[in-house]
């Protein structure tokens, strides 16, 4: 037996096939739950749908990169296995990192030379890929709930300042990543500097002529519209 | 109607029941996996195997809980954490949402309205996937094509252009609006640029750059709110 019997085998598609419908399912039992409680709060029919259609859209540009990391995966490590990294639990930005690593753990220099070795470090890859992150998420079913309970009791706690510290929470996020742009050469400054322009601009013409709908979407489009400029300040460049 | 504490008790109640489930999955198919090709791995090997990316991704956890739950609220980390992509995709679509909605984290509607939002994300990005999956052989010329390749590869300075700007001009929080939180952000940037581009470089370590520049942050909030430049102003006083 090779490498891709197992890893493109239809027993790991179905395993997978139910691990990614379970969160589905999840999803759609906190959607219901959480719909009941925003009408309860009297939260307006139009944020809640501006919601569900603006994060709707906004996730589209983003999940494309996400599917083309499995495409970047798949000749390495089979469909079903990156499938569900991808969908569930892993990060774009660290599976293949995590499978590299796993396999230079078990001696190989490549992905592609572990599946030249037969289909046993398939098992040892998994395993290592979701062992992991069981750290992780066993600190996340622990600390969600204490941490949240903090958040909420600091924020009353604090008054005014309670509320800018929540406001201001999200900065540090946006400095660590905004920062090493400028670092990246032209054409990830120049996207960055497009997407602000654009963002700016979409915004002026939201608020100017009272479209109220694309305050939703200003995000989505900025994202969409800047990522293709990406491709025109790299023919530039070139 | 439930009050606060019974919702919050009850989306918690789920969310470490199903997450708990989740986990013995998780494991659950590389073992049966095993089991039926016979297959299993030496328990040194993975555990040598395993130990690398368990030293990288649980301060990373720590992190995310430390930073990201304060901001999307129970239900809404629940699925974030369990659905992945977490800095890429969910976090910055629940805070957008709220912003559009003008409600803050950490309220009762902001934690409403970050986990619908995060809900229907992991569906979306689910079924873009899925469509991937069906379509891989036929979608491979698109994904290869340098174009495409180049556009994935700048989705980050993208997606925070935008959100620099929604969260540098914005300052509408529910029932009150705060003047000059711009300002805050300053502090963060400053320190990040000395970090990166004079100490080391922060690539592989922003986890733990976020935990340090968490109280950094909040503690230049907090000059800038004692010396009268960031302000919270209630609607109705405004008006």
């Amino acid at each position: 037996m090779k490498f891709f019997d197992v890893a493109n085998g239809g027993l790991l598609f179905v395993l997978v096939g139910i691990g990614i419908a379970y969160v589905i399912l999840q999803c759609v039992l906190f959607l219901r739950m959480s719909l009941k409680r925003a009408r309860e709060l009297g939260i307006n029919e139009k944020v809640i749908s501006g919601t569900i259609k603006s994060s709707a859209v906004f996730t589209i540009a983003p999940s494309i990169a996400v599917a083309l990391g499995l495409a970047v995966l798949a000749p390495s490590l089979g469909i079903p296995w990156p499938w569900l990294r991808l969908s569930v639990i892993g990060s774009v930005s660290y599976e293949l990192m995590a499978a590299n690593m796993a396999t230079s753990a078990l001696g190989f220099a490549k992905l592609a030379d572990a599946a030249k070795a037969g289909p046993e470090p398939l098992g040892a890859i998994m395993y290592a890929m979701t062992g992991g992150l069981a750290g992780a998420m066993i600190l996340d079913i622990i600390f969600v709930k204490k941490v949240d309970s903090l958040a909420v009791k600091m924020k009353a706690k604090a008054g005014d300042f309670g509320t800018i510290a929540i406001a201001v929470l999200y900065f540090a996020v946006i400095a660590v990543f905004v920062v090493p742009f400028f670092g990246q050469g032209f054409v990830a400054v120049a996207t960055f500097a497009t997407s602000i322009v654009l963002t700016l601009v979409l915004a002026f013409i939201a608020k100017k002529y009272k479209i109220a709908w694309l305050g939703n979407f200003i995000l989505a489009f900025s994202l969409i519209l800047s990522m293709c400029s990406a491709v025109l300040w790299t023919g530039l460049v070139k | 109607m439930e009050n606060r504490e019974q919702y919050f008790n009850r989306i918690n109640r789920l969310g470490r029941i199903s997450f708990s489930i989740f986990f013995v999955m998780l494991f659950a198919i590389p073992t049966i996996v095993c089991a039926v090709y016979d297959i299993f791995p030496n328990l040194a090997t993975v555990l040598k195997a395993t130990m690398g990316l368990f030293l990288i991704l649980t301060p990373i956890a720590i992190s995310e809980i430390v930073s990201f739950v304060p901001l999307l609220g129970s239900g809404a980390s629940y699925l974030t954490f369990e659905a992945g992509n977490v800095s890429n995709i969910k976090l910055p679509c629940a805070m957008n949402a709220l912003k559009n909605a003008g409600v803050l984290p950490a309220s009762e509607e902001g934690e409403v309205l970050s986990t619908i939002s995060v809900a229907i994300s992991s569906i979306v990005t689910t079924a873009v996937i899925v469509v991937t999956v069906l379509l891989l052989t036929p979608l491979a010329p698109v994904f290869a094509n340098p174009g495409v390749r180049i556009a994935t590869a700048n989705v980050l300075p993208a997606l925070f252009g935008a959100l620099i700007v929604a969260f540098m001009a914005g300052g509408e929080s529910g029932s009150v609006v705060i003047k000059g939180q711009w300002k805050a952000m300053i502090l963060p940037l400053a320190v990040v640029a000395v970090v990166h581009y004079l100490v080391f470089p922060i690539k592989g370590w922003e986890g733990v750059t976020i935990l340090i520049l968490l109280p950094i942050t909040i503690f230049g909030a907090r000059f800038l709110y004692k010396k009268g430049q960031i302000q919270v102003i209630s609607k109705e006083k405004k008006a």
